[in-house]
């Protein structure tokens, strides 16, 4: 499939719809980001992503997010999250991945609305489905938000042998999430999340293999790896925004705290400082701590027989103890300014690019640089 | 779900019901006077100058996008109504803002600036945009919340039921 | 016991916020203001969600939806 003629005309074609529906008056919005990921094993990824919101009929709106990734992961084995064949493991890798979000957001009187949207995601060795409803609720002169979200997806997580031909397995997932946010003051938010996923199906990598060795004095053998076939995870987060009008700045702090029974357990602590530097022209400062333990069945080195039948094993170090630092900048230039200066750029008025730049390390001796730029249209 | 469940729920839904009448507190008492400057500052404007009109009384911000929307339309009510007067009224902190976006819309309404919002408290102004209709005595006779087609429909059958 | 305290603190709760209608539609000028966005675009907001939950063993909580602009639809 000739990828960069899809984006093309995806895109065109959405930049049509919007001239044949005629724009609603003001409350539409349309953004492009592109993404650019490099890390320390000389994977990188490419992401373009397009995202539209048009008001279709009163209190209707429609959604449609679009996302286009290239992968590219190099001929060396190194460790990575992006998954691949076996075979060809001599020559870099190269995978697309396409997703699409389309649904329809209902405003129900002007207190509350509901949302549905149907999500899929499609690569050469997975496919993701997805359905998601949304009810928000206001109360309180709209003090107070309450968002409750269900989500289930059915996967199909694929492996392309050495044949070539494609095995695929099944993976269900399960998620429930309430969000509460609360006004405390003119200049302060409080944002309260908690979320509960249950997995079940297929929930190893199927690339993936373990280092076990049947003897501590033994070569090792290379089989499969093996998680279990369950997985509940929960995550509760508290955010607070804090405007800080004498210096034109707000402040952003979070904390969340992440449990399973598979026994890993993190803590995510994050602060954004954002401040104008001129009316028009946003800089902001990020960082991010991270850390984790390990699953209960987690190991450096699988050592006995049993490893090589029904006990867990996994090479995931998404699933070893490590912390993690994220630091990143961004810059955000309102378009507004140019909507005054010019009438014919009035449509500017509630636009923005952004441009964002974000270094990423743990103790795991991986480190990553992310580059994103935003073009966000509000007209 | 237990009966605490349902205490919760009952007790929200009466916390919503609440939210909802706040909204309507100001209709069918007499609205209260003030005396405000035009957005320039050229003039000062009472709200018993307009008395013996049909008189609009809308709240507005520059930071409010449905604002862009509604106020051209009670442009509109204004030029097609006899005896309809729109007052608008804007409360942002900053004159400059409001005077950007009143002079890029161009209409030919009467806006007046309210920065600290003592009218606005006065008259309970839950949300941006709010339109309060107010008959020829002086009473609120209609409390009108946002922008949607739908709504100014609605607020021109309230016009000629006052008129 | 648990019970009582239970629905006390739901009650309390529910009071609470009830007193908490404390920003009027008309002070939210601040919390409209673009250096408050909290709930990102959708796109830029996965994308490092994303990100995260593809190197690190943890998901979930994502951004807060709803609040701030005192604005009616």
């Amino acid at each position: 499939m000739n990828y960069p003629r899809l984006t093309f005309g995806v895109l065109l074609t959405l930049f049509l719809i919007p001239c044949s529906f005629g724009w609603a008056q003001g409350s539409d919005q349309m953004g492009f980001t592109t993404y650019y990921f490099t890390d320390s094993g000389e994977n990188s990824v490419v992401t373009t992503s397009f995202n539209l919101a048009k008001e279709i009929l009163e209190q209707t709106v429609l959604l449609v997010d679009i996302e286009l990734d290239n992968v590219t992961v190099p001929a060396v084995t190194a460790v990575t999250g992006a998954t691949r064949p076996q075979r060809n493991i001599n020559k870099p890798f190269e995978k697309n991945r396409g997703q699409m979000i389309v649904g329809v957001e209902q405003g129900l009187g002007p207190y509350s609305s509901m949302a549905a949207n149907f999500y899929r995601s499609q690569e050469v060795d997975y496919i993701s489905n997805s359905v998601i409803g949304t009810f928000t609720q206001e109360l309180f002169d709209k003090n107070t938000t309450l968002t409750f979200r269900g989500q289930y997806n059915a996967d199909e997580v694929g492996k392309i042998t050495p044949t070539g031909d494609l095995l695929t397995q099944k993976k269900k997932v399960y998620t429930g999430a309430v969000v509460l946010t609360q006004l405390l003051s003119a200049n302060t938010v409080l944002d309260v999340f908690g979320d509960f996923t249950y997995l079940s199906g297929f929930l190893s990598d199927p690339y993936r293999q373990v280092a076990v060795y049947p003897r501590s004095d033994s070569a090792f053998i290379k089989i499969d790896e093996l998680h279990p076939s369950k997985r509940y995870r929960s995550a509760g987060t508290a955010k607070i925004s804090q405007m800080l009008p004498s210096v034109k700045a707000s402040i952003m702090g979070s904390y969340r705290f992440y449990f399973d029974d598979w026994k890993v357990r993190s803590s995510t602590i994050e602060v954004r400082l954002n401040k104008y530097i001129v009316n028009d022209l946003i800089f902001g400062v990020d960082f991010r701590y991270y850390s984790q333990s390990a699953a209960k069945f987690y190991q450096d080195r699988y050592i006995g027989t049993q490893y090589l039948g029904a006990d867990y094993r996994t090479s995931d170090y998404k699933l070893k103890e490590f912390n993690s630092n994220n630091f990143g900048f961004s810059l955000t230039w309102l378009l507004r300014g140019l909507g005054k200066s010019n009438p014919d750029l009035e449509f500017l008025q509630n636009s923005s690019f952004e441009i964002t730049y974000f270094r990423y390390f743990n103790t795991l001796d991986f480190s990553a640089d992310i580059l994103q730029a935003g073009l966000k249209f509000s007209i | 779900m237990t009966w605490r469940s349902y205490i919760v729920l009952i007790l929200t839904a009466i916390a919503c019901t609440s939210a909802y009448a706040l909204d309507q507190a100001m209709v069918g008492k007499t609205a209260p006077n003030f005396t405000l400057r035009t957005l320039d500052g050229a003039k000062s404007y009472s709200l018993s100058d307009f008395k013996g009109q049909v008189v609009i009384i809308d709240f507005w911000a520059s930071w409010c996008a449905p604002c862009k929307r509604s106020l051209p339309k009670l442009a509109q009510i204004e030029r097609t109504h006899k005896n309809v007067r729109v007052v608008s009224i804007n409360i942002d902190d900053d004159r400059k803002n409001a005077l950007n976006f009143f002079r890029r819309l161009n209409i030919p309404i009467l806006s007046l600036f309210d920065p600290e919002k003592k009218v606005a408290a006065k008259y309970v102004v839950p949300e941006m945009p709010s339109a309060l209709i107010v008959d020829k005595s002086g009473v609120v006779r209609y409390l009108h919340i946002g922008y949607a087609d739908s709504e100014f429909e609605t607020i021109v059958k309230h016009i000629e039921a006052l008129q | 016991m648990k019970i009582v305290v239970q629905l006390i603190f739901a009650c309390g709760l529910i009071a609470v916020l009830e007193g908490c209608s404390i920003v009027k539609g008309y002070e939210r000028e601040k919390l409209a203001d673009p250096i408050m966005e909290r709930a990102n675009q959708f796109s830029k907001q996965s994308l490092e969600q994303k990100f995260f939950s593809t190197r690190e063993g943890s998901i979930g909580g994502a951004v807060g939806i709803g609040g701030g602009c005192g604005c009616a639809k």
